[in-house]
This record gives C-alpha cells, sequence and structure tokens, in this order.
C-alpha cells in the first residue's frame, strides 16, 4: 500500500487536484453558508409568526407548524431527490448546487425555526405581561424585550446547528454537486489510493468543520457566563 | 439568489406551470445546446484530470452542436434523473448508453441508433462457468447498476442469483473486486475499463454475447423539430465516419455489433406531448414493498442506537474519569466523528477497507459506520448529563444517610437519565432520518426502495413524496412512544 501510495504522490500532489478540491470546498460552504442563511431569515419569520398571538393569524400558525414539523422528520438525502425532481417543472435551468441549497434551505428554516422559537418562549410570561401593561406595541415587545433576550439562548445551538450541517452537505453528492465527498469519491474512481482521495476530503472537512464548532462552543460559555449575571 | 427570488420559487412551485422541452428554434435562438451526460462513465463520460467533462458521448455532443450551430453545454445526469430531465426540459438531449426500449419509447423520443450494445458477463477466474446460462444459480451475486435496462432483463433470463444494485459504473467493478458480487451481466465494451483499476484480479469475459440491443440520443416526446435535426445530423455522421473514428478513439477498437445502414432511417413522428401528470398508483401498488422498506429503517436505528449508545457511554465515562492519555483518546474519537460526515466515515468503510483486506457487507459497514458516529455525539449528550449532578446534591444526600448504592440509585441515576433522556430520544429521531444513508449503498431501506421504485417506473416525484409522508409517519410514532416511555418510566415531563 506505502508503494502505490509513494507512486501516485506526484500525480495527486498537483496544483489541478487542489484546484479542484478547492472548488468542491467552495460548493460545501456556499450551501451551507448560503442555505442556513436564508434558513435562519426564513426561520425566524416562522417563529415569529409562531410566536404571535393574533387570532387572524391561526391558520398561518398551523402552516407553519407543519412545515417545521415535515421538514424536520424526512430525512435530507428525501428531500434532496424531491426538490430535484419537483424544481425540474418550475425551474429547468437552475443549477444542481441551487437545487441542493434549496433543499438546504428548506431543512434548515425549519430546524432553526424551532431553535428560534425556543429562545422566544425563554423570556419569562410575567415580562410579555410586564411590556404590555406598560403599553408597547407588539413591535416595540419584540425588538425592546424579546429580541434582545432571546438572542443568547438562540446563537450557540443555531450555531451548532450550521455546524452540523457542513457534514450533512455531503448528501448532495448523490444529486451529482461535485462537493467535497463527491469530489473524493471522483478522485478514487480516477483509480487515486482511497488513502489520498476520502483522507484528504476528511481532513478538509475536520478543517472546515472543527474551527467552527470551537467557535458555536465559545460563543455558548460567553454567552451563558453573561446570562447568569 | 435572493430572498424575492426564493419567495417567487416557492410562489412558482404551488401553481407550478409545465415547463415543456425547448424545439429547434428555441434551441437556436438561445445559442446553447444542452446535453446530459453520465458524470461516471468513461469512456463515454467522465470528468479527466483537468476536471473536465470528456469522452465518446462528450464529442459526440460536441459535433452536433458544432453541426447544429450552437454552444454546447454539458449536464452531468445520473443514469436515474436521464428522463425525468429529458421531460422537463432540463436537457434537450440525453446520451450516455440509453438503450431504446418500449417502456423508454412510452416516455421519451430517440434518435437513430448511436452505438450498438453487446451485453456480455464480466467475471473473474475464481467461477468456474463457460456460457452466461451456467450463471443461473442461487448461490452466485450479479451485481447491476440502478436505472440500467438490464436490471429487468435479467431477472427474465436469470431469475435465480441474488443482486446487489450499485449506483455508478466503477461501483460494479469493484464490488467484482471487492469479493461482494461474482459477475455483472451489462455491456462488456463499456465496463471492461474499469477492470485496469484492479490489476491484480484475473478478469475473464465470457466470448458469447447475449443479446445485442441499441443505444439512442434520447429526445423528449414530441419534441420532433430537435429530433428531425439530430437524426439529420447523425446520419451523416454514421455515413461519414465520425461515430465509428470517435468509437475507435476512445475504446481503442470498433464497435462490437456495428449500426446497420438499414437502421438509419428516421423514426416516423411520434403524437405530442402533455406536460407532467401526476398518477399515484404505480406508487400506491408498491406500499407493502414500502413498508417493509420501512422496518429496514428502522432496525438500522435501533441497532446504530444501541451500540452507539454503548459506545458512547464508554467513551463519557474515559473522558470523565479515565487516565489522561484515555482521556485524551476519547476526546480525539469524539472530534474526529462529530467534525466528519457520515457519509463519508462510511464511503472509508465500505470502499476504502477492502483494500486493505476486510470486506463488509452493505448493511453492516452503513450500521457501523452510523454507530460509530452516534457513538460520538452520545458521548456528549451522555458527558453532559453527567457532569450535570451537583456535588451539593450528593453531599445531601450523603447527609440524610443515604448508602453509596442509594446515592447511586435514588438520586445519581435519576438526575442523569431525566437530563438526558429527551436529547437521547431526539437523536433516535436523527438516526432513523440519517439510515436512509444507508441507500447509497445499496442496502434497499425505505429510501433504497423508493429509489427502486422510481427508476422503475419513473414516477420519482410521486414516489418521494410518499415515502416522505411515510417517514413523518414513522417519526411522529416513534416520538410518541419515546414520549410516553419517558413519562412513566423516568417520569420526564413532555416538553
Amino acid at each position: 500500500m506505502i508503494d502505490r501510495l509513494l507512486a501516485q504522490a506526484p500525480a495527486f500532489f498537483t496544483l489541478e487536484t487542489a484546484a479542484f478540491l478547492g472548488l468542491a470546498l467552495g460548493r460545501t460552504l456556499f450551501m451551507t453558508i448560503i442555505g442556513c442563511g436564508l434558513g435562519f431569515a426564513i426561520g425566524m419569520l416562522l417563529a415569529v409568526l409562531r410566536n404571535s398571538r393574533l387570532p387572524a393569524l391561526a391558520p398561518l400558525r398551523w402552516l407553519a407548524a407543519g412545515y417545521v414539523e415535515t421538514f424536520r422528520r424526512i430525512p435530507f438525502l428525501v428531500i434532496l431527490i424531491f426538490v430535484l425532481f419537483s424544481v425540474q417543472a418550475i425551474a429547468p435551468d437552475l443549477s444542481l448546487l441551487g437545487i441542493a441549497t434549496i433543499a438546504v434551505v428548506l431543512v434548515a428554516s425549519a430546524y432553526l425555526a424551532e431553535i428560534i422559537r425556543a429562545g422566544f418562549e425563554s423570556v419569562p410570561q410575567p415580562q410579555r405581561e410586564g411590556a404590555e401593561v406598560l403599553g408597547l406595541s407588539p413591535f416595540q415587545r419584540f425588538h425592546l424585550v424579546i429580541l434582545p433576550q432571546s438572542w443568547r439562548v438562540i446563537l450557540p445551538p443555531a450555531a451548532a446547528f450550521m455546524v452540523m450541517f457542513v457534514k450533512d452537505t455531503a448528501l448532495a453528492s448523490h444529486l451529482g454537486v461535485v462537493e467535497l465527498a463527491f469530489a473524493g469519491k471522483i478522485l478514487v474512481n480516477r483509480n487515486f489510493s482511497p488513502v489520498y482521495g476520502y483522507g484528504s476530503v476528511l481532513i478538509l472537512y475536520f478543517l472546515l468543520s472543527w474551527p467552527l464548532g470551537r467557535a458555536a462552543q465559545w460563543l455558548e460559555t460567553r454567552l451563558a457566563v453573561s446570562r447568569r449575571r | 439568489m435572493s430572498l424575492r427570488q426564493l419567495f417567487l420559487l416557492l410562489v412558482a412551485l404551488c401553481w407550478a406551470p409545465v415547463v415543456a422541452a425547448r424545439p429547434l428554434a428555441d434551441i437556436t435562438a438561445s445559442g446553447e445546446l444542452r446535453v446530459g451526460v453520465n458524470p461516471n462513465f468513461p469512456p463515454m463520460s467522465s470528468f479527466g484530470a483537468d476536471g473536465q467533462l470528456q469522452g465518446f458521448d462528450v464529442d459526440v455532443a460536441r459535433k452536433l452542436a458544432e453541426r447544429l450551430g450552437v454552444r454546447l453545454q454539458l449536464v452531468p445526469t445520473e443514469a436515474a434523473s436521464r428522463v425525468p430531465f429529458l421531460v422537463s426540459g432540463r436537457i434537450d438531449l440525453s446520451l450516455g448508453a440509453l438503450t431504446i426500449t418500449p417502456e423508454r419509447q412510452a416516455l421519451i423520443d430517440f434518435s437513430v441508433p448511436l452505438h450498438s450494445e453487446a451485453m456480455g458477463v464480466i467475471t473473474t477466474a475464481k467461477l468456474p462457468v463457460t456460457r452466461w446460462q451456467d450463471l443461473d444459480r442461487p448461490d452466485i451475486t450479479l451485481v447491476n447498476m440502478r436505472g440500467n435496462q438490464s436490471v429487468t432483463l435479467l431477472q427474465e433470463k436469470l431469475p435465480k442469483p441474488q443482486r446487489l444494485l450499485v449506483d455508478g459504473n466503477a461501483d460494479t467493478i469493484r464490488a467484482i473486486a471487492q469479493g461482494r458480487a461474482d459477475a455483472l451481466v451489462e455491456n462488456v465494451d463499456f465496463f471492461l475499463g474499469f477492470t485496469k483499476n484492479y490489476p491484480e484480479i484475473d478478469w475473464r469475459v465470457l466470448p458469447d454475447p447475449i443479446f445485442t440491443s441499441w443505444c439512442g440520443i434520447g429526445i423528449a416526446r414530441g419534441n420532433d423539430s430537435l429530433r428531425a435535426a439530430i437524426d439529420r445530423e447523425l446520419i451523416a455522421m454514421h455515413k461519414d465516419g465520425t461515430v465509428d473514428a470517435l468509437w475507435r478513439k476512445h475504446y481503442g477498437v470498433a464497435m462490437t455489433v456495428p449500426v446497420t445502414t438499414a437502421q438509419l432511417t428516421p423514426q416516423i413522428a411520434s403524437q405530442t406531448t402533455t406536460g407532467y401528470q401526476f398518477i399515484w398508483a404505480p406508487v400506491l401498488a408498491q406500499l407493502p414493498y414500502l413498508a417493509g422498506g420501512a422496518l429496514i429503517s428502522l432496525q438500522i436505528a435501533f441497532i446504530a442506537f444501541a451500540a452507539g449508545a454503548a459506545i458512547g457511554l464508554a467513551t463519557a465515562m474515559a473522558r470523565i474519569h479515565g487516565a489522561p492519555w484515555l482521556r485524551r483518546l476519547a476526546g480525539g474519537y469524539v472530534s474526529f466523528f462529530t467534525n466528519t460526515p457520515a457519509l463519508v466515515q462510511i464511503f472509508i468503510l465500505y470502499y476504502a477497507l477492502p483494500d486493505a483486506g476486510v470486506t463488509l457487507s452493505a448493511f453492516f459497514a452503513v450500521v457501523l459506520g452510523l454507530s460509530l458516529n452516534a457513538g460520538a455525539y452520545l458521548a456528549e449528550i451522555l458527558r453532559a448529563g453527567i457532569v450535570s449532578v451537583r456535588q451539593t446534591e450528593l453531599d445531601a444526600a450523603e447527609v440524610l444517610g443515604l448508602g453509596r448504592r442509594d446515592r447511586m440509585v435514588h438520586v445519581l441515576l435519576p438526575h442523569i437519565v431525566r437530563t438526558v433522556y429527551r436529547p437521547l430520544a431526539s437523536f433516535f429521531i436523527v438516526l432513523v432520518l440519517g439510515s436512509s444513508m444507508a441507500a447509497l449503498f445499496g442496502v434497499e431501506e425505505l429510501t433504497g426502495r423508493a429509489i427502486n421504485i422510481s427508476t422503475a417506473n419513473l414516477r420519482t416525484i410521486e414516489t418521494f413524496a410518499i415515502t416522505g409522508l411515510i417517514y413523518l409517519a414513522l417519526t411522529l410514532l416513534a416520538s410518541a412512544v419515546l414520549a410516553m416511555l419517558g413519562k412513566w418510566l423516568v417520569r420526564v415531563r413532555p416538553a
């Protein structure tokens, strides 16, 4: 095995391989950042909707709850395949990367909506009542009372979710998106040793995920300390 | 894509207008011909060292685009998505050894044949057979590719052998090299190239072809203007020897069975197409088959959860009470497995370990990978539960006169169990969803069976909508049962 590794080393450690892996890494990052970013925005809307008490919005609240439950209970792989074929009818020009990103948005918005809602609910009920008694408008209550206090509860698990999703985007390889996992498979199919093909991909995932995970942990301890005051 | 665009897209999803295939005039106007090719199918088409697609199909597509006076845009298309992509108009033409069959002709149109496909047998010296008919034995495993028409043909001609379905061309030859399967019955020309990756294996090709079929270029049904143009150019390319020259360039030899002049007459126009129509009956008929797959999904989740919990508990204890080296080891295990994708971990267990002489079945590789992955995540959950017990609580119990055993059973354990119960229950749901990864390794669980069904009936949207509903029902049921168990056994209040 060592002989094979040594023999392949000149062919593997080239600028072309580095560029190939770099592009794949970029696609993984794109899906995670754009997908989770948009997912956060939509999740926020869903959580605000579910947090509202207006009777007129009740049917929308039901829909939002249904959406959140559905996309948290279907495997990402199934959602990917479903989106791939559903989008065909509307936007046949959308790239595979775009399709995978839409699937990420669907899943991420559902999970993040739940995380954000839990954050909102961590604000004690008496505070909401107090704000109401003080005559604050619903927007002021949300903007001045609930949001500033719930950020600290929302951010750490939301960050942890995004770090987790870096790894879940590997499933987009099934659609044919040449992201990191697929890049590894292509390299192995090009007859490079799996030590090179999968090894380099594992290292790249680790380099991406570990610092982000550390940052999320740091965020958690930092926000937790200030919460105890 | 901006939020507004996404919103428009979601609106469009609700009022999905049907996008039809593009007629020749639209293609000429846009200046671009979109051709679907298989990205993992050398020498037909694959990514070369320069990261560009290359091969016989790619060259044929390039020549066709040249002759039509438009640019070529290649779209990587897996075997199973060829027909749906054509129907929706994502691609104008589909290459990639698309065999002309009556089932497919009901859905798409074909050009005149591009090349032949002579079905033969690739095996190794280990299997003592001389004719393809000898393969009809239950102790033989045939490997095949999902979405290839040979899968159904084989079930008729060779019903007895077991089958292993994989997703890529390279995976078929790898499966034989690694001893997971004994033989491949397919177009010998297409697959022989991969055997060069395994020079240590004594490869053998049985001489007599089982039958010959023909591959054409797939065109959306009713797109007659495009089909007429492609037929015209393709016939010219056959006659001036372009096709033969390209075949020799990529295969090194002439086509086993050449396309005859008699075949080079365009077909009569087909009836016009209508857009996508939902048909649920073929999927609903497969509900029992899907339900059986759901049981296998649950089985994978249960085993991975139990094994993961055992690994996780040992790791958590090692990280809290172990010697320094043990703590580092356990910490390293957790950070490796939580910072890399489970999918790539299973890739390694399934595709790379056999090179080191360890061959795991797909089911076992997936269960092992998920268990190791779950072990790392569960170790973190359990550790948090264990360290959440406050010393004061234990001290109070001691002051109250409780013995060591009573402190353990009545103070320590209930506290830990109540803290970790809910995160453990939601992790079980994560595992049920994660078990779908097994489909990518040919395990026929719920998602795998859904892929099998949809590649056969081409009703992908319907199949996956039903599959999604089954997962929804499955996880809601599991959550309800877990919440009830939690309430009765450990008095965890429902969320």
